[in-house]
């Protein structure tokens, strides 16, 4: 496997008081700011958000690089929605949507930064109860969820080993070489979990 | 922490009676049935048992077999008493298995969790599922992974974590399809080292398929598998020697 950072955005292990509040928690969290950002639409109350999810962040001893990051990493397309809003309904639109969009990033990347996957995990197998109604149980729930986010960087690794493969063939610019050995690769992967969660017992 | 040694079966020991597996295939005649093992009859009860043959001999079926992920098509399997194919989940708590790239066998983004994951059905309190998980760790000297992104490991890390995520569940049999493959000689020492270890210290018994035959000499009882077939059981010097002869005698 090569050295990847994990899906969901690298959790930085702690103990403080945002680490040790209970991840449902801070989901609530991020949906009650987020419904606010967007209903009230004012950038005064997007930015005061944002500063102090900041704010709560630094308490919490998170780099501000890592608090940020969310944000600076979608700049591109940050500067595209400014652009854009600014050139078809005006800079205080822009404005609003822009400070809307930054402060629900950051807030959720609070949430990545403070909860492990197996956190957020149970959280979504609280979420999942419902799911009983219709005959599934909401620890195949998690485990699927978990599989999910499991599989992603394997995909892109296997994405990546068929590029390798392709350039030390020559074959870069063929699509075909880039493609039928991530199919077949992660048809086998799908395969060796299933038999592998069958083997501990984790499928029943 | 060593786990308590598990409760002695009413009827030990792995009985395999005339098994044959089969699968189908399709070739450019139509389909056909090829036969991956047949008439397999076998008593397992020694502490570490090896498993020797080719490549494509039917090693990873028959271990397969024997905690049902593969089921037979004639025969009868029985694991201390339980049926595979009747009993899958019980057999399953009972027998642990570890494959040759444990890639796919972890799930989890971190070793501790990974670990934990396996205990959710036995422990539901969380605080005591992280103790377990790193009391497992401990044992086998890998407790500073806990933490460790399972991206990150060696290969060597990897097998000691995916055989930590098995032994977690406490099994009475542990089942290994040619654990040393994608190991360097350290990591094949290390986990020699440590399945003699938990033959002597849990009394689990280890059933393990190999190409390392010093591995497989040292084992209590031995079975030589070529084209689905077994062709010698019994004491490992000789079932290794045969093997050998075999294998360059065809050269």
């Amino acid at each position: 496997m090569r050295r990847r950072q994990q899906f969901l955005g690298g959790y930085v292990p702690g103990t403080s008081w945002l680490h040790r509040t209970p991840a449902l928690v801070k989901l609530a969290a991020v949906c009650a700011v987020g419904i606010c950002a967007v209903a009230v639409r004012a950038p005064w109350l997007s930015l005061g958000l944002a500063v102090a999810a900041v704010l709560a962040g630094l308490s919490a001893g998170l780099p501000l690089r890592r608090i940020l990051e969310p944000a600076t990493r979608l700049w591109p397309l940050l500067l595209l929605l400014l652009g854009l809003n600014a050139w078809l309904t005006g800079p205080e639109q822009a404005a609003r949507t822009l400070s809307t969009i930054i402060v629900c990033v950051l807030t959720a990347g609070l949430l990545m930064l403070t909860a492990s996957v197996a956190q957020l995990l149970a959280a979504f197998e609280v979420l999942a109860q419902p799911v009983r109604l219709v005959g599934i149980g909401p620890e195949r729930a998690g485990l699927a969820a978990a599989l999910t986010v499991r599989s992603i960087p394997v995909l892109a690794d296997l994405f990546a080993d068929a590029g390798d493969a392709a350039r030390a063939r020559g074959l870069e610019r063929s699509l075909r070489v880039r493609t039928v050995p991530v199919a077949l690769r992660a048809v086998k992967y799908a395969d060796d979990t299933g038999r592998a969660l069958a083997a501990r017992g984790l499928g029943d | 922490m060593p786990a308590e040694p598990p409760a002695a079966p009413a009827q030990p020991g792995i009985r395999l009676a005339g098994v044959g597996v089969a699968v189908a295939d399709m070739t450019d005649q139509g389909p056909v049935t090829r036969t991956i093992l047949s008439d397999i009859d076998a008593h397992l009860a020694a502490p570490m048992t090896s498993v020797v043959g080719s490549n494509g001999s039917g090693k990873s079926t028959f271990c397969q077999l024997l905690n049902g992920l593969v089921p037979a098509d004639a025969g009868t399997v029985t694991v201390d008493g339980l049926d595979p194919a009747r009993s899958p989940r019980a057999v399953r708590e009972r027998v642990g298995f570890v494959f040759t790239d444990p890639a796919a066998q972890l799930v989890m983004p971190t070793v501790g969790e990974d670990v934990e994951l396996s205990l959710r059905r036995a422990e539901p309190r969380a605080a005591a599922r992280r103790e377990r998980a790193l009391a497992v760790l401990d044992e086998l000297g890998i407790a500073d992974l806990a933490a460790r992104s399972v991206y990150e490991l060696s290969g060597g890390q990897r097998q000691l974590a995916a055989l930590a995520a098995v032994l977690a569940v406490d099994p009475a049999i542990l089942v290994l399809d040619e654990p040393t493959t994608l190991l360097d000689l350290r990591n094949r020492e290390v986990l020699r080292a440590l399945l003699f270890r938990l033959v002597a210290q849990r009394g689990l018994r280890i059933v393990v398929s190999t190409h390392d035959l010093a591995l497989a000499a040292e084992a209590d009882d031995a079975l030589h598998f070529e084209a689905g077939r077994l062709v010698a059981h019994g004491a490992p010097a000789e079932v290794v020697a045969g093997y050998r002869a075999a294998v360059l005698g065809a050269l």
